[in-house]
């Protein structure tokens, strides 16, 4: 590949920190410095899967801007991505694209919400990304900056800008970067991608829009039905737009929790159908506030074969035991899960994409005993 | 591509989709709204409805429509779809629409 394959408009400044405060400057950051795109960057990350730049990935909501691999390219080499990340940055990019994640709403929204990519499948262990101690916190580059080229391609193709076009009232700190992988070798259970329908031997990245994790400590429960039962408490409450709204959240179950769910023999799916009956707050105290509209709320989200009429009728925080998306990460130590609350049924659902197979020869991330 | 930038120390490409915006005209505005077909179209947000149809009382009021037309997006976060659009543009003189909250 040539330097006049690339399209993008060239611009010549004096030295790297011109290039820092240039792009601050133009608002096309996230507020922290980023790394300059040169041509040799751009090309380096292109080369990695050797199509061409100007192919388009999709178009993204809500300026509907032009995602090529090009521009995806240049927003990845910002974020401090290595060139082997680029897949993973690609298979996102198509994922927040797709029609059904609805990336005009999640954009645009007042809510907090941002888009949660987690990672499944071989390219976890390659690319190195954290699914381990701290996995939602800092430290692994990989799962820093591919959250965050996701974040650089809103801004940039997207043209999400805070207070204009990205009208969230607080936000949260996973819009600077909100990437994770599953820790599937301590999961009980099939990975998440092939819960979707792919092939535990395929890479895939599941974008969900979604608040901040929120921590469900239960250091004294022994059993599932004890730890489960905190983990929906958590779930099931009156400021969270699930309770309302319904759509889909997600329950990351850490690995001691996992333990003992997997000396009981709790299948994923016996996890989805307990959060689901136990998850639930009566009618009348709903009613009180949060984001009850009477009617619209019946008609709109609610399931129909609550009983209106009654007002102790409980309320499950989703309408179906599937919209719980259960994953598990985390440390080793600590009798810790999260729950996530998403968006609500706004028209937004978690999608799931396949990350294009990576050279072999990028596995020189990997840092040893980290996962 | 131009460098738009003489000193040459650093080049750096546009992270941006670098799309030129379209420019399109306004629909002819309506001096009055008698003998119009006149849409509403409710976002589909909470309330959006009684706004509208406060709407619809207040200019019902002052106009007499030949025709009033009334449509509802599926989801209030997502533009409304093309086929919904197209319609509306066809079967409307003039349309009014609310955002709800």
């Amino acid at each position: 590949m040539t330097t006049a394959t690339l399209r993008s408009r060239r611009l010549s400044l004096p030295d790297y920190f011109a290039a820092v405060e240039r792009f601050t400057t133009e608002g096309w950051t996230d507020g922290l410095p980023i790394v300059p795109p040169t041509e040799e960057g751009v090309e380096a990350m292109l080369a990695v899967l050797g199509r061409e730049p100007g192919e388009v990935v999709g178009r993204l909501a809500p300026r509907f801007g032009v995602a090529t691999l090009e521009k995806v390219a240049i927003n990845a080499v910002m974020a401090g991505c290595r060139p082997e990340y680029f897949p993973v940055v690609v298979a996102a990019i198509e994922a927040i694209a797709d029609d059904e994640f609805n990336l005009n709403g999640v954009q645009a929204t007042t809510h907090v919400a941002a888009p949660l990519c987690i990672v499944n499948g071989p390219v976890r262990r390659t690319l190195d990304i954290n699914g381990g101690p701290n996995c939602f916190g800092q430290g692994w580059r990989a799962n820093a900056t591919i959250g965050r080229a996701v974040r650089l391609c809103m801004i940039n193709l997207g043209g999400g800008l805070p207070g204009l076009t990205d009208k969230a009232t607080f936000g949260h700190p996973g819009k600077y970067t909100y990437c994770v992988a599953e820790q599937e070798e301590a999961s009980p259970w099939e990975p998440l991608h092939v819960s979707r329908g792919f092939l535990p031997d395929q890479s895939a990245v599941t974008l969900f829009a979604a608040e901040a994790p929120h921590s469900v400590s239960d250091h004294v429960s022994r059993t599932g039905r004890g730890i489960l039962t905190t983990v929906a408490d958590t779930l099931a409450t009156m400021g969270n737009n699930n309770m309302y709204k319904q759509g889909e959240c997600l329950v990351v179950i850490g690995v001691e929790h996992a333990q003992t769910l997997a000396e009981e023999g709790w299948g994923r799916r016996d996890v989805q159908q307990f959060l689901f009956e136990t998850a639930r707050r009566p009618l009348h105290r709903l009613k009180q506030g949060g984001e009850y509209y009477g009617d619209a709320t019946w008609e709109k989200y609610w399931p129909k074969w609550i009983d209106r009429s009654d007002e102790n009728a409980l309320i499950p925080v989703v309408s179906r035991p599937e919209d719980i998306l259960v994953i598990v990460a985390g440390g080793s130590v600590g009798r810790f899960s999260l729950v996530i609350p998403g968006w609500g049924r706004l028209g937004s659902r978690a999608v799931t994409k396949v990350v294009a197979a990576v050279p072999a020869t990028s596995a020189t991330g990997i840092r040893d005993g980290k996962n | 591509m131009h460098g738009e930038e003489t000193a040459v120390g650093i080049v750096v490409l546009d992270p941006t989709a670098e799309e030129e915006a379209e420019t399109r005209p306004l629909a002819p505005r309506r001096g009055s709204l008698n003998g119009l077909r006149v849409g509403f179209l409710d976002n589909s947000k909470e309330r959006a409805d009684e706004i509208l149809k406060r709407l619809q009382e207040l200019l019902t009021e002052r106009y007499e429509f030949a025709e009033t037309i009334w449509r509802r997006k599926a989801f209030y976060t997502k533009k409304a779809p093309d086929e919904l659009l197209g319609e509306i543009a066809r079967s409307c003189d003039v349309v009014v629409t609310a955002v709800g909250g």
